[in-house]
């Protein structure tokens, strides 16, 4: 799944998502940049992995995709065409071919409805797969995908587990036959065993059908492991774009070298002798960034320049850095 | 080594209104001097409860029908004690000058009324016998230690206007504060960005090691108990099925659910990798299986395992296993 | 049974791999209840919401029978038989017109308990309405809404009350719409506090996404899910009510005689305080044991719905 060739399906192109956040009624207007000028593609058939630690932006960037939050600026394009401006049927035909999964499996499930009815719910929405009876098949059909048994139909959400509980909602966002499917941290809330399993489980059914992914995550190994490419962002911007095993291996941002550094590995061989950059200090309010480069107050090679210049993302040999100095190969 | 705690086959009850929930099971374990202990466990494994019974701080509908308890000497088992007063007493004497605990929400720790200077401050005057002024210089002190910024201004301000990073450093000054010999930390860094997770975890090595600190590290994370733990327990359905010390577990697991648990994380060290999950869900301590709790998931599981609770076979001084594939082993040597 | 069986005995049969039939992957041992069967099983768990269900329960088919079995109408005097104390003929005794006390305390109740009924059921509809909007709209709308409830609130309810007996005639509906009109706003705020909360949850989101209409999200997801409390506040609706009517009987106001609510049987019976004094007695105990009935049904309610309340 390489991108050279491929035809993007969804781009973003400058997009700015700031919140308005007023102390008082009387004090000064100030936004918070959550999303502040990120632009990428995502190509069909692809994972896009996005990475970032809290406050980074890459929820609200899901979420902006889907129309949850409104851009301030910038354009979101699904298959060429503007999806801020889709309304009536095209938004319903949108809504069909681009779903969402959530991070909290005790929160995106519907507490009174049961696993049946949360999974036919779509299908009822958007009038499809016919009769009541036909979608009750259906639903029947995609609780085996996910791995659940058709007796657990008539179960109701709290008495199921969190692997059991992200498995429905996989099957809810299947049940329109998607073509897109945003994964905002879906396995962060999860056991280890469980994650395994929900990521095996989107890995088989995108092998099946073929879907693209924007997987959200904090976790960078699990999100090399799925993704064929990683954005890397931070307090808004993104940071570093690449292929996953090459950005893994060779990150160019400053950033990104950290980010990976403190990656815990599962080997106490490697982890008790592992070189790490250690970060200084913490991550800047989003309210009050810091002018420049957002990451020249934690950055080791930071200069003049970064302090005074914020890098956009240019081709550095393949790979999109937003670093002045970005490091070696 | 001489072992420091001294669990012996504790078992934890919690009374629900769906029935009695069997967190813990019959489970034994020691920390020796200046050890650090992993006990890795996935959601409901019990590794929590079973620390919060050490401490004395099951909630009101759990309590320890079994076991007994000794840390340092001191008995902590609490049916030992017919008078609850003395208990509390001993426990109040306890905690936070010998035993010591990190927990994961630094937020419900703290105060938010009061500035973390007087938190800081409390176990000092808890169990130390020092003038105000004292005290404040080494609260001072160890905020400096544990690398928060301009200690004496800060001393003054509340949790609030720390970050989570900060709160979680300011909690394990707290904990630190009184040189205990045990410190607990229940998935410490589980609610931190990556980033500052490195960091906390890094503090926690240095100051520990300085103080010359047992640590039982609770988690989930093997990342992170591969990087500091000399040993370490694995436990599942309310129950330790594996003890080893970090190679004996990493390179050499013998229980199905370590391996599968080893084999279900990513290590990104190596590149295309499939994952192996185990399948199914953990059990519900509500009904728990008669045998090992890991039957329905374990692709070895015999028919025995569904019956019967496998005892431990010894690997190795330091490498104890609960499966009956060790029996079968055994016989099939015999044979 | 096996368990007795020393570890030497136990034959190598025991050591062949488990048939994958005697598996019990994606176990769910928690039996499946829909959230109303957990609810009422917590619910009957409580005694004193159960007592006080029960007193209702015969109360409610007290007033409905009483006036049709008994021997005298609420009206019907008999100035032989004034001011009489309990006996076998009059139960609870006569009033100053030898009045049956207690045909006219049950036909009181039918008053008393359908203007409660009544004031929490259009309560509930106007202000789950009003307020699931005003919370799922927000914006705007939610403010402009919010004022005009700023707006209704800031007169006094008992001048509406007043103000609508003048215009329509004291009867139990001018009644009932004086104390609606303004005792709907709690609700909706609460609601409203709901919605918005919930209206954040990922569920919610999940709908949206998946493109449901404002009206399925609103009702099949949010309402849905804030009703527990909303059913409490109801259900504490309906002792305020029956205070409120009393009160207003009491003073003067309300259901015109010879129709009795328990407030002018109160009044009524007061005026014979130094006479017979027991009379007042009847209508105090109904209209408190009534009150204190419904409340904690409304805690019992509140309890089963959420159990971590307790």
């Amino acid at each position: 799944m390489k991108s050279g060739d491929a035809k993007p399906i969804l781009q973003i192109d400058h997009l700015k998502v700031w919140f308005e956040a007023r102390n008082g009624l009387f004090q000064k207007k100030q936004y918070i940049k959550a999303v502040d000028d990120v632009s990428f593609d995502v190509y069909r058939g692809e994972t896009f992995g996005l990475v970032g630690e809290s406050g980074c932006g890459k929820s609200t960037l899901g979420r902006t995709i889907v129309r949850i939050n409104h851009p301030t600026a910038g354009e979101i394009r699904y298959d060429g065409v503007s999806v801020m401006s889709l309304k009536g049927e095209d938004e319903k035909a949108f809504r069909k071919r681009v779903q969402m999964i959530f991070q909290d499996p005790y929160a995106s499930l519907n507490p009174r409805m049961t696993a049946g009815e949360i999974i036919r719910e779509p299908m009822i929405v958007h009038g499809t797969h016919g009769s009541a009876k036909e979608q009750e098949s259906r639903v029947a059909e995609l609780l085996e995908t996910v791995g659940l048994k058709p007796d657990h139909i008539r179960r109701y959400p709290h008495e199921f587990s969190g692997g059991q509980r992200q498995r429905i909602s996989i099957a809810r966002t299947l049940a329109l036959d998607p073509e897109f499917i945003i994964c905002d941290e879906p396995i962060s809330a999860l056991d280890v065993s469980i994650q395994a399993q929900v990521i095996n489980l989107l890995k088989q059914i995108q092998e099946q059908l073929g879907i693209s992914y924007l997987f959200i995550a904090h976790d960078m190994s699990m999100v090399k492991h799925i993704s064929d490419r990683i954005g890397v962002m931070y307090l808004g911007h993104m940071m570093e774009i690449g292929e996953s095993n090459d950005l893994y291996h060779h990150p160019m941002h400053p950033y990104t070298k950290a980010l990976l550094s403190a990656v815990p590995i599962p080997d106490p061989r490697i982890a008790k002798t592992r070189q790490r950059v250690l970060l200084e200090g913490e991550i800047p309010s989003p309210l009050n960034p810091p002018g420049g480069c957002p990451f020249s107050t934690r950055c080791v090679r930071a200069t003049e320049i970064c302090r005074k210049e914020c890098p956009v993302l240019r081709d550095v040999g393949g790979r999109l850095v937003a670093c002045h100095e970005p490091e070696e190969r | 080594m001489r072992s420091l705690l001294d669990v012996r086959h504790m078992s934890v009850d919690f009374t629900t209104d769906q029935g009695i929930v069997h967190a813990v099971r019959d489970v034994s374990f020691q920390v020796g001097e200046h050890e650090v202990l992993g006990i890795v466990g996935e959601s409901g494994s019990g590794k929590s409860q079973t620390m919060y019974s050490v401490m004395g701080l099951l909630a009101r509908n759990g309590h320890m029908c079994e076991g007994e308890i000794t840390f340092n000497g001191h008995d902590l088992t609490r049916s030992h004690y017919a008078n609850r007063q003395d208990y509390r007493k001993m426990m109040w004497d306890l905690r936070g000058n010998e035993i010591s605990m990190i927990f994961q929400d630094p937020m419900t720790f703290l105060n938010p009324v009061l500035p973390v200077g007087k938190q800081l401050m409390e176990p000092l005057f808890n169990h130390m016998k020092i003038s105000r002024a004292e005290a404040r210089a080494k609260a001072i002190e160890l905020m400096a230690q544990v690398g928060i910024p301009s200690p004496e201004k800060r001393l003054r301000q509340y949790p609030h206007e720390f970050s989570g990073g900060m709160r979680q450093r300011i909690i394990i000054a707290i904990a630190l504060a009184c040189s205990p010999k045990l410190i607990i930390a229940d998935e410490p860094t589980t609610a931190l960005d990556v980033t500052i997770q490195a960091q906390v975890l890094e503090l926690i090595q240095e100051m520990t090691q300085k103080a010359g600190s047992s640590v039982i590290m609770i988690t989930h994370d093997l990342g992170m108990v591969a990087r500091i733990c000399d040993r370490i327990a694995i436990m599942y359905g309310g129950k330790i099925v594996e003890t080893g010390s970090d190679e004996e577990i990493f390179y050499e697991p013998k229980h199905p659910y370590t391996k599968g648990l080893l084999s279900c994380v990513h290590n990104p060290e190596k590149d295309e990798e499939e994952l192996h999950p185990i399948p199914g869900s953990p059990p519900d301590l509500l009904k728990p299986p008669a045998g090992c709790p890991f039957v329905d998931r374990c692709e070895q599981a015999m028919r025995i395992c569904k019956v019967r609770m496998p005892g431990e076979t010894e690997y190795s001084k330091t490498h104890r296993c609960a499966c009956w594939l060790g029996e079968r082993l055994r016989r099939e040597a015999v044979k | 049974m096996e368990k007795k069986i020393p570890m030497e005995e136990l034959d190598n049969s025991w050591f062949e791999p488990l048939p994958d039939e005697e598996r019990n992957l994606e176990f769910v041992a928690m039996e499946s209840k829909t959230y109303l069967q957990d609810a009422c099983s917590r619910f009957r768990k409580n005694r004193l919401a159960l007592i006080s269900l029960v007193f209702l329960a015969c109360m409610i088919f007290l007033a409905i029978v009483v006036p049709i079995v008994s021997p005298y109408s609420y009206d019907e005097q008999n100035l032989n038989a004034v001011n009489l104390l309990p006996c076998a003929s009059h139960l609870l005794g006569t009033d100053k017109f030898g009045r049956d006390i207690l045909t006219r305390l049950m036909y009181g109740a039918r008053i008393s308990l359908s203007v409660g009924f009544m004031a929490a059921v259009m309560n509930l509809i106007i202000g789950v309405v009003y307020g699931g909007i005003s919370g799922y709209v927000g914006g705007k709308t939610d403010m402009i809404m919010m004022r005009i409830i700023d707006c209704i609130y800031s007169i006094p309810s008992m001048l509406y009350v007043i103000l609508i007996m003048l215009v329509l005639g004291s009867n139990m509906y001018s009644v009932l719409l004086g104390i609606c009109v303004s005792s709907w706003i709690g609700m909706a705020r609460q609601v409203r506090t709901q919605i918005q909360t919930l209206k954040q949850q990922e569920f919610a989101l999940a709908a949206y996404v998946i493109g449901a209409g404002n009206a399925r999200i609103l009702f099949q997801h949010l309402i849905v899910n804030s009703m527990g409390p909303i059913i409490v506040d109801a259900t504490m609706m309906v002792p305020e009510a029956i205070f409120t009517e009393a009160f207003l009987a009491f003073i003067g106001i309300g259901i015109s005689l010879p129709q009795a609510s328990w407030g002018t049987l109160c009044n009524e019976a007061r005026q014979m305080l130094q006479i017979a004094p027991i009379q007042i007695a009847w209508p105090t105990a109904a209209i408190c044991l009534t009150v204190l009935a419904f409340n904690f049904i409304g805690d019992g309610i509140g309890e089963a719905l959420d159990p971590r309340k307790k």
